[in-house]
């Protein structure tokens, strides 16, 4: 019986220079991932300072949000760059009575709000501790948005809403995270990130 | 008086030598030349005439469009391969595995886990250069080479030429998957569409060539370790200095007047790098040749 032998030829043949450069080769591509890795996450971390002497209030929102202190509130900013509804934080104070409930003043905003946002619903309160292990209450909610002009013949889009309240120094805090429900979930890291930096 | 014979005096037959291989540069020049003409005459006609097409006709253009790179390089350099009395095997298998592993990795690492559209627009033109340089660049760049590396790399390889053949073959793969994937999820107009083609094929061409040289030295000139990882880094550079241009081009500049899409501008833009990096690469590969050449001499 005769031995038939297959040669399929695979054998890696490299000499001792190819097989550094291929090395280093891959090395340099993991180490440039990585690299880009690290330019986007600074990119997308990227905050800018904001500081309020009058309100004793200093926060980082993302590079790149519009803000704005014109409305009854400290300042909010806009995510401009969402299509549809722009992701928004905003930091408000309320002046209250010394026996006045966390509570009391939520139920107030509900009933303002249901006002003037379309299909204005609650979801919910839970306990909510701060970065500083301050315990807050949070409020969600959801409402629909439509865009101002009618004859732009936008669609509507569904906002999820979280409101933060906590009473200090006889005022009431709230800090809001308002944004289209297909990104809430993103735009949370965003607002747990900007709890993280605020001091008041 | 002597008569002059009336035979005809035929010089005997000159040996020519047979040149065993397809001339790469010639496809490659015919290829891109032929892709200058249909972009530069799609762009041209569009603006002179601003002809109006319906959707459904856009689309079939575009389509055929998105296919003109890969048509080209079957017609110039797949099968005249098969007529060379030595032709290089594995075309075929690396643009169709470059092509899926763009499909399957280069575009979700992209567009998934860098999420690229979401911050590098945003950054100033350098950072943008960087940005894409490590995103787009590295990835595009380094799949090709692993592709390359585990297909081809060295055995296949048996002249300089190899390595461009081979490289393109992969460029042809992975530009036609990003091209399919824009215009299906972007549905531009056609001039845009063009433009964008364009733009894909020229990045991916003009990386492949350098890549190639690197390719082509480590496995044929046994090079200094360190020239295939700086061919990959150049090569990624290339793609990230392009990638911001093609949109920054393609938009033009806001004035008062508004913002103008300039397609013409850009399609010039890119005609001038696919002539001036291709050059570039040829003569690299020259100077190679000629000092194998001289120390080929120098050891007889």
């Amino acid at each position: 019986m005769s031995l038939v032998e297959i040669n399929l030829s695979t054998e890696n043949t490299l000499t001792p220079r190819q097989r550094i450069a291929t090395y280093v080769s891959v090395f340099v591509i993991f180490i440039g991932i990585y690299f880009g890795y690290v330019i986007r996450e600074s990119a997308i971390n990227q905050t800018v300072v904001y500081s309020n002497v009058q309100a004793g209030l200093i926060a980082s929102y993302p590079d790149g949000w519009l803000i704005d202190e014109d409305g009854d509130y400290i300042f909010r900013v806009r995510d401009m760059s969402n299509l549809g509804f722009k992701t928004v934080i905003q930091v408000q104070t309320l002046p209250v009575n010394t026996d006045v409930a966390e509570r009391n003043l939520l139920d107030q905003l509900t009933l303002s709000r249901s006002q003037f946002l379309i299909d204005y619903n609650v979801l919910g309160y839970s306990e909510f501790t701060l970065p500083n292990e301050d315990v807050a209450i949070a409020m969600n909610y959801t409402f629909v948005s439509r865009d101002t002009s009618p004859f732009l013949e936008g669609i509507s889009s569904v906002v999820v809403g979280l409101d933060i309240l906590t009473i200090q120094r006889g005022q009431a805090l709230i800090i809001t995270l308002r944004a289209d429900a297909s990104i809430y979930e993103q735009a949370l890291t965003t607002f747990n990130n900007f709890l993280s930096d605020l001091n008041y | 008086m002597s008569q002059l014979s009336n035979a005809r005096i035929i010089a005997p037959p000159i040996e020519e030598e047979v040149y065993p291989y397809r001339r790469v540069w010639r496809s490659i020049g015919i290829q891109i030349s032929m892709m200058l003409l249909v972009s530069i005459a799609i762009v041209l006609l569009n603006e002179i005439f601003a002809i109006e097409l319906n959707g459904v006709l856009t689309f079939i253009i575009t389509i055929v469009l998105v296919a003109l790179p890969t048509l080209l390089w079957l017609i110039f350099s797949v099968i005249p391969e098969r007529f060379a009395s030595q032709p290089r095997n594995h075309l075929l298998s690396l643009a169709v595995i470059t092509g899926l592993t763009a499909s399957s990795i280069g575009i979700p690492f992209v567009q998934d886990f860098f999420q690229i559209q979401q911050w590098i627009p945003l950054q100033s033109a350098f950072e943008r250069i960087i940005g894409y340089t490590f995103t787009v660049g590295i990835i595009d760049t380094g799949l090709k080479f692993i592709v390359l590396r585990y297909l081809v790399f060295p055995n296949s390889f048996r002249i300089r030429t190899d390595a461009i053949a081979f490289c393109v073959a992969c460029a042809i793969g992975y530009t036609s998957v990003i091209n399919l994937d824009l215009i299906v999820n972007i549905r531009p107009t056609l001039t845009i569409a063009t433009v964008y083609v364009l733009g894909n094929y020229t990045m991916q061409i003009v990386s492949s060539l350098i890549l190639s040289y690197g390719l082509s030295q480590t496995a044929l000139d046994n090079a200094l370790p360190l020239l295939l990882p700086v061919t990959i880094i150049v090569s990624a550079f290339l793609i990230g200095l392009l990638s911001p241009l093609e949109s920054g081009l393609v938009n033009g500049a806001l004035t008062l007047d508004g913002s103008f899409a300039r397609p013409l501008f850009v399609t010039f833009f890119f005609t001038a790098m696919l002539i001036i990096v291709p050059t570039i690469v040829l003569f690299l590969y020259t100077v190679a040749e000629r000092r194998e050449e001289e120390k080929y001499s120098s050891d007889q």
